[in-house]
């Protein structure tokens, strides 16, 4: 497709077959879905291809500071990496893309959020209520 | 090893052990819209709800909303200048409009968006556009509604009722004495996973109160759990603090990580079979150390699960915890909510990526068991049955629908 935008870090050049498939998907719900719509095959030849190479994918990125956002082509070899914890779970898990007992096309609403939540500073006292509000 | 050579058999914990009856319940509590409007009104508009961490609301100002399903509240949890917590109905003195539309933030002031009524962070109303027109109004005097609220061990409950017929000490009673000081505030990094299913919220929460279904319906999402010593995991040191409980349920000894990823992430992360990555904290640190979690020291600790009546259940790992809820949001829908928390973010591209195939895992964990009570809702509504059979090795939902009912009946605990 887009020969600059599906560029591979040099070293990974071998996974750009699965770039298409995998290299777009930022959230944890593309992920999800995209596992279930791909035949098992396409799953199983993805994971024969990234698996072996986790050591040197993270190696290679763990080098690059964790704060700042990736260059393009580590940031592509990350998202393409990130596939693997899905596949896995189809390879690994099940032996099939989706979640036994769920009907074809299973789509449960899943949202994911990571934060921080600070410390708590101030006093833990709790009044359930206030004079004025009433 | 086996049934009769494991030491610690005698702290399995089965109904007659704890005196339990209910063996057999009616089908229709699950299906009736009659059952359902009754639990609205004397279950959840009465007890104790537990609606977020003290922490999401850590600086003055700060402010949550959640919504309050089934008894379609939007309240308001908000720090106010004085560094307390206090909660609100989300609607605006003037003409009930909702005042807050965003999900959390930060704000001296809320602001209603219809004529611009605005409100402190202690509920009073501080400012009414063309006041003059409003002589039956004294400003002073008007504020939002407040709800109800108070904290344990850093979680946020509310209660609905027009006077609480308990404190929320009194409500949790030695339960919440007794895992009042689990050190939940240290864990200050959330993944949060919310599904809507169509099922009834009490399914949902059975599939959690017993671990029987484990080795067959997650016989390859959980292979870690089952052993040959207690293939059908009964429960060791099941406790009941009416209308509470908790269990600990342990891990299977012979288990090795199989599968080239899984062995990868356990391998470069220190994750384990406990649903944590290793944080690096000292074993003190660990939860399942704290004296409450696993007092009599059950080997091959799994979890303890504390289960916070009606809808509430808290997984204690090693780690990390997770906070499920129920919420229901009629007699056939439920928003199912998994809050995981961990000591700390990911600190490399190896951690985000072992924090996302352990969540992957217990999503597919979860999956199953959404499928699995959506089809069991679906078949119960044709009226195929009607009745269940709670095992003795099923006594935290005897013990349940026991505590459900005794609300229905007007004699609940306190």
């Amino acid at each position: 497709v887009n020969g600059r935008k599906s560029a591979l870090p040099g070293g990974f050049e071998d996974l750009a077959p699965f770039v298409a498939e995998w290299g777009e998907l930022e959230s944890f719900e593309e992920r999800y879905r995209r596992r279930q719509s791909l035949p098992m095959a396409r799953l199983s030849a993805f994971y024969d291809a990234v698996t072996p190479r986790l050591p040197a994918i993270f190696e290679y990125l763990d080098r690059f500071a964790f704060d700042e956002p990736l260059p393009p082509a580590e940031a592509l070899l990350f998202r393409v990496a990130m596939g693997l914890t899905e596949v896995a779970q189809a390879v690994e898990v099940f032996g099939q893309p989706a979640v036994p007992h769920a009907p074809l096309d299973h789509c449960v609403p899943v949202r994911v959020t990571t934060r921080v939540c600070q410390a708590v500073p101030v006093p833990r006292a709790a009044k359930p209520f206030l004079g004025g509000a009433r | 090893m086996n049934q009769t050579t494991d030491p610690w058999a005698k702290h399995r914990t089965l109904a007659r052990d704890r005196g339990l009856g209910s063996a057999v319940v009616d089908a229709d509590r699950y299906t009736s819209a009659d059952v359902y409007a009754a639990e609205r009104e004397k279950i959840f508009r009465r007890v104790w709800l537990l609606v977020g961490r003290e922490s999401e609301v850590s600086n003055p100002g700060d402010f949550i909303k959640r919504e309050i399903y089934p008894l379609e509240v939007e309240a308001l949890i908000v720090r106010g200048k004085d560094g307390v917590v206090r909660a609100f109905h989300n609607t605006c003195a003037h003409r009930g409009s909702a005042l807050v539309e965003a999900s959390e933030g930060t704000t001296n002031l809320f602001v209603c968006p219809y004529h611009a009524w605005s409100f402190g962070t202690d509920g009073g109303c501080k400012a009414i556009p063309g006041a003059e027109y409003f002589p039956q109004v004294d400003k002073d005097k008007i504020g939002l509604t407040p709800i109800h609220a108070d904290i344990w061990n850093g979680f946020v409950f509310l209660n609905f009722d027009e006077t609480p017929r308990q404190t929320l000490r009194e409500y949790l009673g030695d339960f919440g004495e007794l895992y009042g000081e689990i050190p939940f505030g240290d864990f200050r990094h959330l993944v949060e996973m919310t599904m809507d299913i169509d099922t009834n919220w009490k399914c949902l929460l059975d599939a959690s109160l017993e671990s029987y279904h484990v080795p067959f319906l997650h016989r390859k999402s959980l292979p870690m759990i089952s052993s040959t010593a207690n293939p059908l995991n009964v429960y060791y040191d099941a406790q009941l603090w009416p209308p509470h409980s908790s269990f600990i349920l342990q891990s299977n000894p012979d288990w090795v990580p199989n599968g080239r990823v899984l062995q990868f992430v356990y391998a470069a992360t220190g994750a384990n079979m406990r649903r944590t990555l290793d944080d690096g904290a000292p074993p003190s640190a660990k939860l399942s150390s704290a004296e409450a979690v696993n007092p009599l020291g059950i080997p091959n600790f799994f979890l303890r699960v504390l289960t916070v009546f009606p809808l509430t259940q808290l997984y204690v790992f090693d780690d990390s915890y997770n906070v499920q809820q129920v919420w229901p949001m009629g007699v056939g829908k439920v928003r199912f909510v998994s809050r995981f928390y961990f000591r700390s973010p990911p600190a490399s591209y190896l951690e985000r990526f072992g924090e996302a195939h352990l969540t992957a895992s217990g999503r597919d964990v979860l999956s199953e068991d959404v499928a699995m009570t959506s089809s069991q809702f679906r078949s119960l509504r044709s009226g195929g049955v009607k009745r269940f059979y709670f095992g003795e090795n099923e006594l935290l939902l005897r013990h349940t629908h026991e505590m459900i009912q005794a609300y229905l009946d007007d004699r609940a605990p306190g």
